[in-house]
């Protein structure tokens, strides 16, 4: 029995990791900039309902699979990862990036939108990666 | 019983979900001595029914709205989000496109700042 | 009568017109001076979605370069499109690049 508990838990818990579009910026490395890197992430949970229903129609439930086949009806369109409920998540990566490097420049601009796939559910993240340059004191 | 709770789901999830597809970000120099300057931000979108459109003029539009914020001053930090809420066959495609308005540069004789940057 | 030319008027249009989804869309950043403007496309058409390479993209940055030589190219929207035509099921398909931006000497 723990086994299979201890098994299900590290179904659960892992994650896949996806990556959907990178984007890469303009990059200043020379020496006369005092460079400092910075990462900033935000997220928001997706939810697959279509999986949902189907584990439910898997565990016996037969309702589970209409109920995903119906709801899916209503959440039609072009989709990268899983559908979120919340669109402004990623609407403020510009003050985010202003407060990370405020009296800099911004260099090295790396963007990955990406996703950590769990069942059922999912974390559809947009990351970005740059460095704050500052004129070094001579 | 059973169904009302599926038309009660069903409404609740109808037009709330949203997918998000591209992120763009740009560099940006708000070193010390640099003017301040202004957020600009420009959104469009396109309604689609049961996946007929023609054309993709919305991008357009936001690009253009976008620098009719800033006409005397250069746009740098853009960052361009392409999204899309998912409906009842038919969902509605969204652009944001958000920067900083810096003023025009003031041109003194022999010390004439760059149009442009990066 | 009427309906019947109707009825193929509208077939015809809805054969040569195609149903276009944007993929991908960025933005660099805009400059001041935004008198000229300079454009390139690329399209690749897709038969049947075999696809074996993606170098139709490869010469857009050469093409937008070719149209403002000696200065710089920049404010570029570059929006990547797939142009879908539904008579043919979507068998038939065109990936196409647009890249357009101001040049500055």
């Amino acid at each position: 029995m723990r086994f299979w508990l201890t098994l299900v838990l590290i179904m659960f818990l892992s994650s896949c990791a996806y990556v959907y579009q990178v984007q890469v910026g303009n990059i200043d490395d020379r020496e006369s900039f005092e460079s400092s890197p910075f990462e900033i992430k935000v997220s928001e949970t997706g939810f697959n309902l279509e999986e949902a229903g189907e584990i439910e129609a898997a565990l016996g439930s037969d309702s589970g699979k209409e109920v995903g086949d119906l709801l899916g009806m209503f959440q039609m369109g072009p989709r990268t990862g899983n559908p979120v409920y919340n669109e402004r998540y990623a609407e403020d990566l510009l003050f985010l990036i202003k407060q990370k490097c405020p009296n800099g420049r911004v260099s090295g601009l790396t963007s990955v939108r990406e996703q950590r796939r769990y069942p059922v559910i999912s974390g559809e993240i947009v990351k970005v990666t740059g460095h704050c340059l500052r004129k070094r004191s001579s | 019983m059973r169904w009302i709770i599926l038309a009660f789901c069903s409404f609740l999830f109808w037009g709330c979900a949203h997918s998000i597809h591209v992120v763009h970000s740009n560099p940006y120099d708000q070193s010390p001595g640099k003017a301040d300057p202004e957020m600009v931000e420009a959104r469009s979108e396109q309604g689609v029914v049961l996946g007929f459109t023609f054309d993709t003029d919305y991008v357009d539009r936001a690009y253009n709205t976008l620098q009719a914020k800033c006409t005397k001053g250069r746009i740098e930090g853009i960052t361009t989000q392409f999204s899309t809420s998912l409906g009842f066959f038919s969902w509605t495609n969204k652009i944001l496109m958000r920067g900083f308005c810096y003023p025009v540069s003031k041109c003194e004789t022999g010390n004439c700042a760059k149009k442009w940057s990066w | 009568m009427k309906l019947k030319w109707l009825m193929v008027f509208t077939f015809m249009t809805v054969m040569i017109t195609g149903c276009t989804y944007l993929e991908s869309v960025s933005l660099t950043n805009i400059p001041e001076e935004r008198s000229k403007v300079v454009s390139a496309t690329r399209e690749k058409g897709i038969i049947f979605y075999f696809n074996f390479d993606t170098d139709f993209a490869d010469e857009l940055s050469a093409d937008l370069r070719s149209h403002c030589e000696g200065g710089v190219v920049s404010g570029i929207l570059t929006k990547f499109e797939n142009i879908c035509y539904v008579p043919v099921f979507c068998f038939y398909s065109v990936n196409r690049v647009t890249a357009t931006g101001y040049c500055n000497r």
